[in-house]
């Protein structure tokens, strides 16, 4: 039995065609992911690209739900420095109240783009600085347990979206494992990126399978021990 | 763990392999555009500046891809995924046209099921 499958969705605007193009073009992705089994789509965040269509990823998302039934989608991932926690928690509880059981929300940590994209972004620098923090502040609105006494997500408090952390190192690795996430590893999808040889990309494809996979089973150990 | 590849399957694995030359110079072109006030680069030049020190760390990075005919890419994302130990692998299907894209899309789905594809 094959590893079960999903779909990333760059959305991309090809030479001589339009956003609107591109926005026909993946919700016939979806619609033939989901009549041929794949899991999930999910819809990256990029800004200032005249190549891609996807930079309000839970528009986007809005959108294909509405054009699908059953297939899961969601973001991979959304650049949580580029935005408040309240309001992607906001804008994903809405996904998940209007949509049920079918979306996924994927963070990363990069905020991407350059020096005047990121101010066009109203951020800067320091904003990934606290990316640990952010991603629990945006998991307690989720989940209806704020941590921000008197400031709670509507819609969004107990919907408990699944959260998942976007990455390609091993500190990405050990967030997800630090906060008991499950991780996606994209080393192999980075666009723009000075990768320097594939085996040096498949080492560490191999370094974090291999780290990942030790906590999981550790987890696992534990877990098995406390009686879960 | 999710574990993300590109893929592009196709029929034809000559066919494949184009759209992958073709997805890869456009992305290449896309990665040194500067805005407006950038050369016209044609074809030879992309494929040019994918051999140097500089282009190579591009060409390898995208080489990570499952490319060829729906048992090529079954058998390439099935490694991978042993190799990473993932749970879920998350394509990224890069065909130019969308028409082949979905195809790429169903190909992969079959053949990953086992499907005689």
């Amino acid at each position: 039995m094959s590893v079960p499958l999903s779909i990333l969705d760059l959305a991309p605007i090809a030479p001589g065609q339009t956003a609107r193009d591109s926005f026909a073009a993946s919700v016939a992705l979806a619609q033939t992911a989901e009549k041929h089994g794949y899991q999930r789509v999910w819809y990256a965040e990029h800004h200032n690209m005249a190549t891609i269509a996807s930079s309000a990823t839970s528009v986007l998302v809005g959108y294909i739900a509405a054009h699908t039934s059953t297939i899961r989608l969601g973001s991979g991932g959304v650049m949580l420095p580029n935005h408040a926690p309240l309001a992607i928690a906001e804008q994903f509880g809405t996904l998940e109240t209007l949509y049920p059981g079918r979306i996924d929300l994927g963070l990363g940590r990069a905020p991407g783009s350059d020096q005047i994209t990121m101010r066009a972004m109203r951020r800067d620098q320091a904003s990934s600085d606290t990316f640990p923090q952010d991603v629990l502040e945006l998991q307690g609105y989720l989940t209806g347990e704020s941590r921000i006494p008197g400031v709670q997500a509507v819609p969004g408090a107990g919907t408990n979206v699944p959260l998942y952390i976007l990455g390609s190192s091993m500190f990405g690795a050990r967030l997800a494992a630090a906060l008991g996430l499950p991780y996606a590893f994209a080393v192999a999808l980075r666009a723009g990126c000075a990768a320097r040889g594939g085996s040096r990309v498949s080492r560490r494809v191999h370094a974090v399978g291999a780290a990942v996979g030790s906590v999981r089973d550790r987890r696992r150990e534990r877990d098995r021990r406390r009686g879960r | 763990m999710i574990a993300g590849a590109n893929v592009i399957a196709a029929e034809d694995g000559d066919d494949a392999r184009e759209q992958f030359a073709t997805i890869r110079r456009r992305r290449v072109r896309g990665m040194i555009s500067r805005g407006p006030s950038t050369p016209d680069y044609t074809d030879e030049d992309i494929d040019y500046f994918l051999t140097t020190l500089e282009g190579r760390g591009i060409a390898d990075m995208m080489r990570y891809s499952a490319v060829g005919t729906p048992t090529e890419v079954a058998d390439f994302l099935d490694d991978f995924a042993a190799s990473a130990r993932a749970d879920e692998l998350i394509v990224a299907h890069q065909s130019p046209a969308i028409t082949d894209r979905l195809r790429s899309v169903e190909l992969t789905a079959d053949s990953m099921a086992g499907a005689d594809v």
